[in-house]
């Protein structure tokens, strides 16, 4: 569960990213947060795992205040796919990757191999253990990425943008492997169909702050709504 | 780069030698090859062995270690030439041909450079870098230094990848020139300074995303065996061996 109450994030350049955001996501849920750049998304997901400090508000995830104490509990608890794999891939190879967070927890070197091969099984990549992360294909980078979070059992997921720079197929792939996935996600995107088809409910920010919260379906398919934060209709409601 | 990482990923009886008698083997002949003098020429003779035995057994393709030995030389070549000015005294003379010691200390820095860099490259070529990392920390090689080398040799290619896409645009609207103009070539390398910074930024998130507190662990998959020892024992032996017995001047004594 995340809570946040009236959160307000400043960059060090004053720039003001979030301010007086409220919401609450159960466990369980499947949330997209939309708006257009810059509208505090990535923010916001960085924001959940302390990465960056908020200036006002308060932010909880499962019972425990985001804060220096609590943070390598929050973070084994919550892991997140960035939006560029190669920000996340940076081990010789793909074992060690999914490899590296269960270790950095102190886990033995033999459960540490029980969670990447279990990984490894969930996913169907097998074939990826012992390749080079910058020998992957766009598609396979995401999935060893989603991995490297994966092995870390997390009981929430925050994925920044993940369909971006992959073909049709890999992106289909990617929201059939994330509908599989029984944990809580929040996801930051641009791509509504893909939030059409995975999330059930729908936060979307503007400037920063919440403009949208409810049903899916309901804000995604409202022309007004969509239009009025730099927004289009997915492409599969707007009769093209 | 990423050549020698497939390379090393082979299964010869060279790849099968355990990392750390590889390491301990290459640090071993390094130091040896170094301590020789600038005019030891022809005792540096009977290492170069090592770069051919290692070659064959190993399979590992002449061209893709000299292409980067190639990279190396002329740093060694510049400084070896000032020797020829400064040091013209007569080191020997072949067939009414007097050799100056600079000539000598020159050829000698050019080999020490083959042997030395060619010891190297046959280490990455049969071990993986994990394997070596690993090593690197159990020989305790402080973690952050060993963390800098992987990191590096992973974000090479991509900071290259992104140095290349700036070219090819900046190329694409700048067609009557060759290259990027010197006047711009300040700003070109601050961006690609800043690029480099931001991604240092989100791949170190992504690191203290998964719990990382200041050292990259690596699973130990390798155990020693007899061969090891015997192949660590004969190697140093040789190695060393040639250092005190000069095989060269004894091979030549045969042959006058």
């Amino acid at each position: 569960m995340i809570e946040v109450e009236e959160l307000g994030i400043t960059y060090p350049d004053g720039t003001r990213a979030i301010h007086d955001l409220s919401f609450r996501i159960d466990d369980g849920q499947s949330v997209a947060i939309v708006g257009a750049n810059g509208a505090g998304k990535s923010t916001l997901l960085l924001a959940f795992l302390g990465i960056i400090a908020p200036a006002s508000g308060k932010l909880q995830v499962n019972g425990l205040e985001v804060k220096k104490d609590n943070l390598p509990e929050i973070r084994a608890q919550m892991g997140m796919v960035f939006q560029n794999p190669d920000d996340q891939l940076f081990m010789p190879n793909v074992y060690d990757d999914i490899a590296f967070g269960p270790r950095n927890y102190g886990l033995s070197e033999q459960e540490v191999e029980e969670r990447v091969s279990e990984v490894l099984q969930v996913l169907n990549a097998e074939h990826l253990r012992n390749k080079m992360p910058h020998k992957l294909s766009g598609g396979e980078k995401r999935i060893a990425a989603f991995g490297s979070v994966l092995s870390m059992r997390p009981s929430i997921m925050l994925l920044d943008e993940p369909s971006s720079f992959l073909d049709p197929r890999a992106r289909r792939n990617i929201i059939a492997l994330l509908a599989g996935l029984k944990l809580t996600k929040v996801i930051a995107t641009h791509d509504l169909d893909m939030a059409l088809d995975l999330c059930d409910r729908v936060i979307v920010l503007q400037n920063g702050s919440l403009f949208a919260d409810g049903d899916a379906q309901s804000i995604l398919r409202d022309k007004a709504t969509m239009e009025a934060c730099g927004l289009e209709l997915p492409l599969s409601c707007a009769g093209r | 780069m990423y050549t020698l990482e497939e390379l090393a990923n082979g299964d010869t009886a060279i790849h099968r030698i355990h990392p750390s008698v590889k390491l301990l083997a290459t640090f071993v002949y390094l130091i040896v090859v170094i301590s020789f003098d600038r005019y030891a020429l022809s005792k540096l003779f009977p290492y170069l062995f090592y770069p051919f035995v290692a070659m064959a057994v190993s399979e590992t393709p002449y061209n893709q270690l000299l292409k980067r030995l190639v990279l190396a030389l002329p740093f060694s070549l510049l400084a070896g030439v000032s020797n020829i000015i400064f040091d013209t005294e007569t080191a020997f003379v072949i067939g009414g041909i007097a050799i100056s010691a600079g000539v000598l200390s020159l050829f000698t820095i050019l080999l020490k450079t083959y042997l030395t860099v060619m010891a190297v490259l046959i280490l990455v070529s049969t071990t993986p870098l994990r394997d070596l990392s690993n090593q690197l920390i159990r020989f305790k090689i402080p973690p952050i230094l060993v963390m800098q080398i992987t990191m590096t040799y992973r974000y090479l290619s991509i900071l290259l990848n992104e140095a290349s896409t700036m070219y090819t645009a900046y190329l694409l609207r700048s067609p009557r020139n060759k290259g990027i103009q010197l006047h711009h070539m300040g700003s070109f390398i601050g961006e690609l300074l800043l690029r480099s910074i931001d991604r240092t930024e989100r791949v170190y998130y992504a690191m203290k995303c998964r719990g990382f507190h200041g050292a990259m662990g690596f699973a130990q998959k390798h155990s020693l065996q007899i061969t090891d020892f015997v192949y660590a024992v004969f190697f140093c032996l040789l190695v060393i061996g040639f250092r005190f017995f000069d095989l060269s001047q004894l091979l030549g004594q045969m042959f006058v």
